[in-house]
């Protein structure tokens, strides 16, 4: 896997922190009315109106397999790019509180193995050190990987 | 160069003349079309003369100096036929064609203007037009007769006097305008004459009372009412729960709320453009193809009032086109008709490519596609399935590669752009009686009347078009089967209950439903048991995204008055559920 340092956005999801890099980041936003779309995977919250675009909603703690939390003020939407068939197309990842952003040097990145996190080893690029934190790098196509959406298929052909 | 310096300095006049000069092109290549069939009619000849003369002011402008050459000549073979000193025959309408397609060249491509090669290419097509307008020359000035006829409308001087004067202007005023010469012999009052020739200045502006407004601007316009009513309702929500119902301040707020409702549908409205200037381009595509194939091929369309987004028809144009010459080259052998028409059929847009030809040989290709290994040699096809073949992607039955239709892209292609826009191809042909190529433009990107309801808690929205009526059922209305209820009964018809659970996977059925819908399809009905009516609107209808689109029963979305998203229900995948 292809180490990606440079600037990351930091948030967190429980006791945990993970990064993903800014350039792929578009805006974020507090937590809005979300729509729920019926016949989804748990994680896929619904879609919302993002100035008049219609945007998909994914909930990174369910993704993740980690417990559901209850929405706060701190809840926020990281409104990211992805590139979906060479299409890029702007996705909301519901996180539970976003920290800061920080610089990652490749010297201060360790390769990702499978660290007991819940996170499947498959969505890291890194693990990032941040002052005394640890970072997890997330690779953000890997999160919408086709394959994720194919889940979203077969469940709705049910 | 100073010429080059002076394009740089230019460069925004120089775009606002390609706008303008395109447009003009395009009013030209409808006009010529309605020449060549009815050569005689004035108002056509008057309207190319126009285009031609506005083109060549323009270019002036913008020291365009081959465009306004061009248009100069062409101007003045134009006048010989407004004159009527030239027959706007077959060969006159090709130099006028050609004329235009030079222009256009140019305002495509500017720097070709200063290609020598392209330059003497124009030279010998404007000494062509010269040579038709030699015999114009001969003939004498007779432009102004129209204030003549203006003048003998409004009584003011007899039809035997315009001749007259005309007569007077050909021996002793040859320099003075047909008023002035009347003026001059007290034919008429100076007053009458001005009258005239604001009279003839009016008939010739009618058409042009519009204006250009870029596509982005609009968008935003869209946009910008969008968040107005978002804010207007929250406004309201909050008026109510302080006022009284009679309060004056909802009375006035209430008088706004219908003011922006008609501004927000002016709004909608506004994207809606007409499918003319693409059938226009049509059939000038088609009478070319029809005159590089030498066939005998009447070319017609209908319907091109029909109104449509306009990014839809700039993405229906290569399908269509790639259709037409089709129809043109495959479909008719020799002689026939092709014809395109389009109109709007319970909140779909349908246009339709029919040919008189032979029909698609199914045997042909079936021994095709199997040739080429896209199908299964031991399935059994019927007719139907068999025509579809042709829009396989790598079937294409022409062996080489020609200029007129196909380089290898073919009906795959069309289906793909016209699955794009949301929408679907469907053939029908018959052996000797010709074929049909429909395309189904649904609703997506486009306005449609909806009735939003509320579904165990969520707003969704159908198309009021589906709705037959809505219900409150009584006791004796419902039909259970095997203890649950599944039918209901309305008048003599007994109708099945849409599961709500196989519709959208809730895991509990509707529990002891309000209001029922009934929703109508192709003479079939369904009941589908909602919460709530919520109400009925115009809505735009946004097109579901990828990572959705396997959900069948979904065939859009919309923002609604609250800013939240709505899903819109897709009729034909509910009349596919269970229940049936």
């Amino acid at each position: 896997m292809q180490i990606q340092d440079g600037k990351h956005l930091t948030f967190c999801l429980g006791k945990e922190d993970y990064g993903i890099p800014i350039l792929q980041v578009r805006e974020i936003i507090g937590m809005m009315d979300i729509t729920h779309v019926p016949k989804t995977p748990s994680y896929i919250k619904g879609v919302i109106n993002l100035r008049g675009k219609i945007i998909p909603i994914m909930d990174l703690r369910l993704k993740f397999n980690m417990n559901p939390a209850e929405y706060t003020e701190r809840t926020c939407i990281i409104v990211v790019e992805v590139n979906v068939n060479q299409i890029k197309k702007p996705m909301g990842l519901v996180v539970d509180m976003v920290s800061e952003v920080v610089n990652i040097d490749k010297d201060e990145i360790e390769e990702a193995l499978d660290y007991g996190a819940k996170v499947e080893g498959d969505f890291l690029t890194g693990l990032g050190k941040v002052k005394d934190k640890v970072v997890m790098l997330l690779e953000i196509e890997k999160i919408f990987d086709n394959n994720d959406f194919s889940i979203v298929f077969e469940e709705a052909k049910v | 160069m100073n010429n080059e310096m002076n394009i740089e300095e230019n460069n925004e006049f120089l775009e606002d003349f390609i706008l303008e000069a395109n447009e003009h092109i395009e009013n030209i290549e409808m006009k010529v079309l309605e020449l060549e069939k009815d050569p005689d009619d004035e108002e056509t000849v008057h309207s190319l003369f126009r285009s031609f003369h506005t083109i060549k002011g323009l270019a002036g402008f913008v020291e365009q100096e081959l465009v306004g050459s061009i248009a100069h000549k062409t101007e003045t073979l134009l006048d010989g036929c407004r004159k009527k000193t030239i027959k706007a025959d077959k060969d006159i309408i090709d130099l006028i064609l050609i004329s235009s397609d030079y222009i256009k060249k140019i305002c495509e491509n500017i720097p070709i203007a200063n290609d020598p090669a392209f330059i003497s290419e124009t030279d010998e097509h404007l000494q062509k037009v010269a040579s038709a307008e030699e015999k114009a020359k001969n003939n004498l000035k007779t432009a102004d007769s129209k204030i003549g006829e203006i003048l003998v409308e409004d009584k003011k001087l007899k039809p035997e006097e315009v001749e007259e004067i005309i007569e007077k202007q050909k021996t002793e005023y040859p320099d003075l305008k047909f008023g002035e010469i009347a003026i001059k012999e007290k034919k008429v009052e100076a007053k009458d004459v001005l009258n005239a020739v604001r009279t003839q200045q009016t008939k010739s502006n009618v058409s042009e009372d519009y204006m250009r407004i870029s596509t982005e601007k609009v968008n935003t316009l869209v946009d910008m009412v969008g968040e107005l009513i978002i804010t207007q309702s929250l406004i309201e929500q909050q008026a109510l729960s302080k006022c009284d119902a009679d309060n004056v301040f909802l009375t006035n707020f209430n008088r706004m709320t219908r003011i922006t409702r008609d501004l927000q549908n002016l709004a909608m409205f506004l994207r809606m453009v007409p499918l003319k200037s693409t059938f226009q381009k049509i059939s000038r595509i088609a009478r070319d193809t029809i005159n590089e194939l030498g066939k005998d091929i009447d070319f017609s369309t209908t319907g091109d009032e029909t109104e449509i987004d306009r990014m839809v028809t700039e993405k229906l144009l290569d399908p269509l086109v790639h259709l037409v010459k089709n129809a043109i080259s495959h479909g008719i052998e020799s002689k026939g008709t092709v014809k395109v028409t389009a109109y709007n059929k319970r909140g779909s847009i349908y246009i339709e490519v029919i040919d008189d030809g032979q029909g698609i040989n199914t045997e042909k290709v079936y021994k095709k596609a199997l040739e080429k290994g896209l199908i299964d040699p031991d399935k059994e096809y019927t007719e139907r399935e068999i025509q579809e073949f042709i829009m396989l992607p790598g079937f294409s039955t022409v062996e080489v590669a020609n200029n007129i239709s196909g380089r290898g892209v073919g009906m795959d292609v069309v289906r793909t752009e016209v699955q794009k826009i949301g929408g679907k191809v469907e053939i029908n042909s018959e052996k000797g009686k010709g074929s049909t190529f429909i395309l189904k433009i649904p609703v997506n990107h486009a306005i449609m009347n909806g009735t939003v309801v509320d579904i165990e808690g969520s707003n969704y929205i159908i198309p009021t078009l589906n709705i037959k009526q809505i219900i409150q059922p009584k006791e004796d209305q419902w039909v259970s089967v095997q203890g649950t209820l599944s039918r209901i009964k309305v008048r003599q018809e007994i109708i099945p209950i849409i599961s709500l659970s196989d519709l959208f996977g809730m895991s509990k059925e509707h529990e002891d439903p309000q209001l029922v819908v009934i929703l109508e399809l192709e003479q079939k009905y369904r009941a589908l048991p909602v919460r709530n009516v919520i109400g009925r609107q115009e809505i735009v209808v946004k097109p579901v995204g990828e990572e959705f689109s396997q959900l069948g029963f979904v065939s859009g979305m919309s923002i609604l008055g609250d800013g939240k998203v709505s899903l819109i229900l897709d009729i034909d995948n509910i009349f596919k559920v269970k229940g049936a």
